[in-house]
């Protein structure tokens, strides 16, 4: 599959301190991107390593399937922490400075067409400054999209928009990747949202790329039900299934059973085990978004950092 | 870079404080003429208009190209704006330049500016005035040396804009340099020559002595410590600006 973005062995240190470490990382061609991680984690490093903000202290960014990353960042539009605007300038203004800036052809109709796309066509000779927080973001992201990027790097998009904004760059980013074919990466708190949205996703926590894993991957994980713990999987899977007529019973990658919900009692499904002689490692209730399970595998991460003393 | 000029360009358009500082500049300039005139009741000793030619660049020119210059250079940091630029695969060097060559430009509108309300209104005051043999070699040496002094200072303002990434705090520290200079220099030569016995003239290898030398008739001296500084100043602010930006993250 085509890479728009691939790192290897990425790392950047600020002084003695690294903020991201030994990364390797593949955005596909066509993908919407959920880079997720705490703040801090190492996510706007990383994007603006990508496209040439900061340089790396290690490692290869590849752009493109390309080495030359000066041509094919060329092919990119960001958003990277904040709207980038010039507030004395109207949103045509601003449009037409970056047009000059990326040689664009047909200022006017290239402008007109990108302010139509993110619902700014009608903002006349109002500046900037005076727009809302989610004007301004829409408004950088016509920016980006100047000079019909294929990959669209989007850090924090909807961050301080209202319920309706975060709506509207939703929508907005799916027509794009669905219209336009633009590959996007895009980088949130918002889990929530981010998971209408992604088809791809990368967990960064201290640093380190946790987990890479696709939006089939990740429904499957996290499928919500009983997960229990068990010394013997088969027997218990053979018992829960005559005794209690459960059929679709999941094992788990990490050596669980996954009995869909609801299904029975946990209580009377526990003695049952007991009484069969099958020892109850644990038991509980899993909950099934990305933000639980992304909670849980950087849960996981720390106690392994911790373990080895790092 | 024609790409980054071209949209640069756009940008200073569109920069109210460049219209602003040359508005005022010029009406300093015309201000300067008209005390003259109507404080003496004429030109001074018969002067005219190609007497006062070498009057007709200011050295308030420069602080007016570093209230602009900072605006301008250091507020793409300031916005955010930079990393538009510098994302798109842009050479740091080739952004720098660009806004080097565009502070030049603010310069040169604001020594034109300066220039042409100054000598019109004084020819319109004094008459042409008499000319020497050597006037037209003299006025075209002069106004390419405080060109080149002034651009010194313009690259100086730009240098600082980008290793400070604040137009406040650039504009600042832009003025600091131009004002005080002086001072400094003049200690380090009493330190120099009280303490380590070393003659020197240190404080007429500044830029702004150097605009100040052009009042006074030209020698061969103060043409070859023009360039000298001129070029000289050019050349390290050119570097001072450009090496740190190629290493720096752009934030």
């Amino acid at each position: 599959m085509e890479t728009v973005l691939e790192t290897k062995d990425l790392t950047k240190q600020f002084g003695g301190k690294t903020a991201v470490s030994h990364v390797d990382m593949e955005v596909h061609r066509g993908d919407i991107y959920g880079f997720i991680g705490k703040n801090g984690a190492g996510k706007t490093t990383l994007i603006r390593m990508a496209v040439g903000l900061a340089a790396p202290t290690s490692g290869s960014i590849r752009l493109m399937g390309s080495d030359h990353l000066e041509e094919q960042r060329r092919k990119i539009g960001t958003v990277i922490e904040y709207p980038a605007v010039f507030p004395h300038m109207t949103a045509k203004e601003n449009m037409e400075a970056q047009c000059r800036l990326l040689g664009v052809k047909n200022v006017k109709k290239e402008t007109d067409n990108l302010l139509e796309i993110v619902g700014l066509g009608d903002t006349g000779k109002k500046k900037a400054r005076n727009f809302s927080l989610g004007m301004k973001q829409r408004l950088a992201i016509a920016l980006a999209l100047i000079g019909n990027p294929e990959f669209l790097c989007l850090d924090e998009p909807t961050n301080g928009l209202d319920p309706a904004g975060i709506v509207e760059v939703r929508d907005l980013i799916q027509r794009l990747n669905r219209e336009r074919q633009i590959t996007v990466l895009i980088s949130s708190h918002i889990l929530g949202e981010l998971s209408k949205l992604a088809t791809r996703y990368g967990i960064i926590h201290q640093g380190r790329m946790l987990e890479q894993f696709t939006a089939e991957e990740l429904e499957e994980r996290c499928r919500s039900g009983l997960e229990i713990h068990v010394d013997n999987r088969e027997a218990a899977v053979k018992l829960l299934h005559e005794q209690f007529r459960i059929a679709d019973i999941r094992p788990l990658e990490n050596g669980g059973l996954l009995l869909p919900e609801p299904c029975t009692q946990p209580a009377l499904l526990n003695q049952a085990l007991i009484q069969a002689g099958i020892m109850v490692d644990s038991l509980h209730t899993r909950q099934g978004d990305l933000e639980h399970y992304f909670m849980q595998v950087t849960s996981q991460a720390e106690a392994a950092f911790a373990r080895a003393g790092q | 870079m024609k790409n980054l000029l071209s949209s640069d360009w756009y940008k200073l358009r569109r920069l109210k404080s460049f219209w602003v500082c040359l508005i005022i500049n010029m009406g300093l300039a015309l201000a300067n003429v008209s005390l003259i005139q109507f404080s003496n009741g004429g030109a001074l000793d018969g002067m005219g208009a190609l007497d006062y030619f070498p009057r007709c660049f200011s050295t308030s020119t420069p602080l007016f190209a570093c209230i602009s210059v900072s605006i301008f250079a250091a507020g793409e940091f300031g916005y955010g704006t930079m990393k538009n630029i510098a994302s798109h695969g842009f050479r740091r060097d080739a952004i720098f330049f660009s806004k080097t060559l565009v502070g030049w430009l603010i310069s040169l509108v604001y020594i034109v500016g300066y220039f042409l309300f100054t000598f019109f209104p004084a020819l319109i005051f004094w008459g042409v005035g008499t000319a020497s043999e050597t006037f037209v070699t003299d006025a075209l040496l002069i106004a390419a040396l405080q060109i080149l002094l002034t651009l010194a200072f313009s690259t100086l303002f730009t240098t600082v804009a980008f290793l400070l990434r604040q137009s406040g705090g650039a504009m600042a520290i832009s003025i600091c340099i131009m004002q005080f200079s002086l001072l400094g220099a003049s200690l380090l030569q009493l330190f120099l020559q009280e303490v380590l016995h070393i003659e020197n003239q240190l404080p007429h290898y500044l830029i702004s002595s150097c605009m100040n030398a052009l009042y006074d008739p030209l020698t061969q001296e103060v043409i070859q410590r023009c360039l000298l500084v001129g070029f000289g100043f050019l050349i390290v602010f050119l570097l001072c600006g450009l090496l740190p930006l190629r290493k720096r993250d752009i934030k």
